[in-house]
């Protein structure tokens, strides 16, 4: 049994601690967090841990404090996403991967090892895409799935992901759940907070009670995790406003967003817009996009097999397999 | 956010003015001209300016030993700031200060610092006064990784968090402190996680990013303004020169890879580059603030060099008021 | 300089006095605030604040964290900035705490800026023992600060020259400790209610003689003047010299008594060793050599922490028979 894990620590440190009160997550917190899950997982079953080694040390510490063996991933941790990518790569194979990051943090891995088996610890800040879910918890689920005698599709989703294109020479990219163009001229402090400044999203999902531009998109429609769909928007164009929402757009900052357009996109549709713009992939301004430059969006079901801790247990507990020294045959009394 | 194109250049040109004094001072230390310890700011302006573009002379500093860059992006001139440099009556504090004492209180720069971890406390007053006296300005505290190990750092955090008071705490951590690695002198990796135990937000800024850096200041500033408190800011950055002077000491406590490493993320470089992309300033136009800022710069030598020495009987004023 | 009272009769507590001083400079200056541990809501451990809280509010009279060097920051930072801080610091111990701000930023800002910044500071503290709070409660550091260019040190003896010299502080537009002392904290003595200033600088003749200087501060003025009257039944006539203020120091008033006496002795309760008394003694024998009978000697205490037991400490401690000793090997 082959478990990967990879921490981030950089997740849950940006400006929306200040912007949104969003929680602070420190090294510290995450080194907890690590450990819960560990001691959880190791309680009953004794796999291979294969590990970044992350610029926080985060595992390393966790794994020393529980002095439980683990096998550190060659790879030179700089502190970037990259880190994350370059893990999750070198991660091919293994029965399961667990994350602890936010949704950049699951979109950094994603574009390692697209449709990567995953259990998401939240670092808490603003994660559409992965649920809040108690590490030790996931840690007894992460057992249970890495030997492989649950029935896969009641325990778990095949993520949507946007596939992202442009018209230079510049890499496909990606995105779990958003793809956001803006009228910032700076990648700057990276995380988007300022919904006048809003042109398009692509989003995988659109749920009134998330927050975020799925939230944004969850005001005019819904769109489900596990639907064969996606929804795209347009903003703020003079005169051409159709609806405005009041939304969460991201912990603690509700504001007014002017709404031109909200759409269903299906599958293989691609949506393209041109710039001048800054691209944001799942929360983050990364990308440039000059007048003249073009990007192409589509979405695809082919990401991650994220895993629900919560239907895990609760399917395990109906197999019986959270019984010990007994048979498994539960009596339904 | 929106930033109208003279704020994008008036950072560029206060990270040009701090690139280009800082150089030359570190040829002349180099050259013998200037006497004492020089520790230049080379590699980490775009943090001095995108607080300082934000900051009026109302608006208070504290410094560090690594001060000339707050000073010049806060308004300071190279001919009275190169005339302390060189000891003449004609320097900022008229020679008695120098580069590690260099202030200017018209400019609301309350001094570069010799003792690591000294500013906090000093901002805490001057914010205080702030407050008291109802003002709509800030303070900004400028500390390194270092300092935030000093006592006076956790003092003057707490206090400042308890009286909510307008003052921004800017750590630029170039992870170092003197000649020791950040990771051999904390046992943490972020300096911002130590917000929390005060009561108030911790934020990691791309200190190499002078919009990453403007923008998180700008939330500060709001924050403070809106009595609300002060915030850590932990720009993430890097010394490109030595710890004193440009080679230094030749320690051998980093690599010449990393150095290459973070020089390309060079601050004003990355932002010239996007500058030009966006058309506000041409590649032109780019050389010809440089050549007009190193022409002031040479001024500003030339001031100093022709300066008078302090006169000896200078030696006790300003002991006392 | 003899002391002069306007409104004779009326009296006041040593601690009173400090109350008064503090009060008036807060209705004089807009600009002026305390800061301290305990200074508001308790009033300070030693009652010196008791009331201003009420009277003046949470803006001008600040409890502060434990944090000592946070405070005397919080005073520097704000003088700088164009406040006038009272800052309290309760125990002079505590000043270990808080020396880089004081040595390092406080004393120092002025001269490094060029006379750029201007530092009105008070600070408020308390010296000496003989109440059994042992080695960190009780010492008398005053050496500490006079060491330091940019500082002003005053050590007031009676309720009115503390009054008087808590008022000059508050004026001054320099830091100026006022190092008080807690044994006297009860002394009574005439004080004016109207505010008055006692010049920083300027040692006040509290008993006349011509046989020998003894000069003096703070609590150790009382003992010498008990001395002085021991020796005056045994036809030794001793003037007794308050300095009131430390540094600057008023060299000129002790130069002039020596000169008529001839003989001179220093008391303080610091410890002997490097203590103000080698300075004032070294000046003397500079200033005024010819004029001396005997070698100028030295009262304080012994190279030791301030112990504990009372008894022990009764033993440490400075007092009038110890002084009245040394006065008499003057003679012997």
């Amino acid at each position: 049994m082959q478990i990967g894990i990879i921490a981030n620590p950089n997740a849950g440190k940006d400006i929306r601690r200040l912007t949104a009160g969003a929680s602070v997550s420190s090294t510290e917190e995450k080194v907890a967090v690590v450990r819960r899950f560990l001691a959880a997982l190791c309680s009953s079953c004794c796999p291979d841990i294969h590990y970044l080694d992350d610029s926080g040390g985060i595992v390393r510490s966790a794994l020393r404090s529980l002095g439980i063996q683990g096998q550190e991933l060659d790879v030179q941790s700089e502190g970037l996403s990259t880190d994350s990518e370059c893990a999750a790569d070198k991660l091919r194979g293994v029965d399961l991967v667990v994350s602890l990051g936010g949704d950049g943090t699951n979109r950094a891995i994603t574009k390692g090892w697209r449709d990567i088996p995953l259990i998401a610890l939240s670092t808490g800040t603003n994660n559409a895409w992965a649920s809040m879910t108690e590490a030790t918890s996931a840690g007894i689920a992460a057992g249970h799935i890495a030997r492989k005698h649950l029935d896969e599709q009641a325990i778990s989703v095949k993520s949507k992901v946007v596939h992202v294109s442009f018209d230079d020479n510049r890499n496909d990219s990606l995105a779990l759940v958003d793809v956001v163009g803006t009228h910032d001229k700076f990648t700057g402090a990276r995380a988007i907070v300022d919904p006048e400044q809003y042109a398009f999203a692509v989003v995988t999902q659109a749920d009134a009670a998330k927050i975020g531009m799925v939230g944004v998109a969850g005001a005019c429609m819904q769109v489900r995790a596990d639907e064969k769909r996606g929804a795209a928007l347009t903003f703020n164009v003079e005169n051409e406003t159709s609806r405005t929402v009041r939304t969460a757009i991201a912990p603690g900052l509700v504001r007014d967003v002017r709404i031109v357009s909200c759409e269903e996109l299906r599958f293989n549709q691609c949506k393209s817009f041109s710039g001048p713009m800054v691209v944001a992939f799942d929360g983050e301004r990364e990308e440039y996009l000059a007048k003249d430059q073009t990007v192409n969006c589509v979405v695809k079901q082919d990401g991650p097999r994220l895993f629900d801790v919560s239907a895990t247990l609760r399917e395990a507990s109906r197999l019986g397999l959270l019984t010990i020294g007994r048979s498994r045959e539960v009596s339904s009394a | 956010m929106d930033l109208s194109d003279s704020t994008l250049l008036d950072i560029h040109r206060r990270m040009v003015r701090i690139r280009t004094f800082e150089t030359e001072a570190g040829k002349l230390a180099e050259a013998g001209k200037i006497p004492g310890a020089l520790h230049l700011y080379v590699g980490q302006e775009a943090i001095a300016a995108g607080v300082m573009s934000q900051l009026s002379n109302q608006d208070w500093i504290t410094s560090t030993h690594r001060g000339h860059g707050h000073l010049i992006a806060k308004g300071g001139e190279f001919g009275p700031m190169f005339a302390e440099l060189y000891g003449r009556a004609t320097g900022y504090c008229k020679g008695k200060g120098g580069s590690m004492h260099i202030s200017n209180m018209d400019l609301g720069m309350l001094g570069a610092n010799g003792i690591v971890g000294a500013g906090p406390p000093i901002a805490v007053g001057a914010a205080f006064t702030l407050k008291y006296r109802e003002s709509d300005n800030v303070t900004v505290t400028f500390f390194g990784d270092g300092a935030s190990n000093e006592g006076s750092f956790h003092e003057a955090a707490n206090m400042a968090s308890l009286y909510k008071l307008p003052l921004l705490f800017v750590c630029e951590n170039n992870g170092y402190g003197e000649y020791t690695p950040q990771e051999s002198h904390q046992a943490i990796l972020d300096v911002a996680d130590r917000a929390s135990g005060y009561g108030m937000p911790g934020v990691v800024v791309d200190g190499m990013d002078a919009i990453a850096v403007y923008e998180s200041v700008h939330a500060a500033i709001a924050r403070a303004k809106s009595g609300s408190g002060p915030t850590l800011l932990e720009c993430k950055t890097y010394r490109f020169f030595d710890h004193v002077g440009v080679r230094g000491m030749g320690l051998a406590y980093r690599t010449d890879e990393e150095l290459a490493e973070w020089q390309k993320r060079d601050p004003i470089h990355m932002f010239e580059a996007r500058l030009q992309e966006l058309g506000v300033l041409s590649a032109d136009q780019a050389k010809a603030i440089h050549e007009e800022i190193l022409s002031a710069v040479q001024r500003g030598i030339e001031f100093a060099e022709s300066s008078p020495m302090p006169d000896p009987a200078t030696l006790l004023e300003d002991v006392y008021a | 300089m003899k002391a002069q009272t306007d409104t004779p009769g009326r009296e006041t507590t040593y601690i009173g006095a400090v109350s008064e001083a503090v009060r008036s400079i807060l209705i004089e200056q807009d600009e002026a605030f305390v800061a301290g541990e305990d200074v508001a809501g308790a009033g300070g451990v030693f009652g010196s604040f008791r009331g201003l809280l009420d009277e003046f509010g949470d803006r001008r009279i600040v409890d502060t964290p434990i944090s000592e060097e946070g405070i005397v920051g919080l005073g520097v930072g704000a003088a700088a900035t164009g406040l006038r801080p009272i800052i309290d610091i309760m125990f002079m111990d505590f000043m270990g705490e808080c020396m880089d701000e004081i040595a390092n930023q406080m004393a120092k800002m002025r001269y490094m800026f060029g006379g750029s910044a201007t530092l009105p500071i008070t600070v408020l503290t308390m010296s000496g023992g003989g109440i059994n709070m042992a080695a960190q409660h009780s010492q008398s550091l005053e050496a500490w600060i006079c060491h330091l260019p940019g500082l002003k040190v005053v050590a007031p003896s009676t309720p009115y020259d503390t009054k008087g010299l808590i008022i000059s502080a508050a004026r001054d537009n320099n830091p100026v400790f006022v190092v008080m002392n807690k044994l006297s904290l009860r002394n009574r003595g005439p004080v004016p209610e109207e505010p008055y200033e006692v010049p920083i600088g300027s040692a006040n003749v509290v008993r006349e003689g011509t046989d020998v200087t003894v000069v003096t501060y703070s609590r150790m003025v009382g003992e010498a003047e008990k001395a002085a009257e021991t020796l005056a039944g045994e036809e030794i006539s001793a003037e007794v010299i308050d300095l009131r203020s430390l540094q600057p120091l008023d060299t000129e008033s002790i130069l002039e008594s020596v000169r008529k006496t001839n003989r001179a002795v220093v008391v303080h309760e610091a410890v002997r060793f490097g203590g103000l008394g080698g300075e004032i003694a070294s000046q003397i024998q500079e200033h005024a050599f010819d004029y001396l009978d005997a070698p100028v000697t030295r009262v304080g205490a012994p190279f030791s922490p301030v112990p504990f037991s009372p008894v022990l400490e009764q033993a440490y401690l400075p007092n009038a028979i110890k002084i009245a000793s040394e006065v008499r090997e003057l003679f012997s």
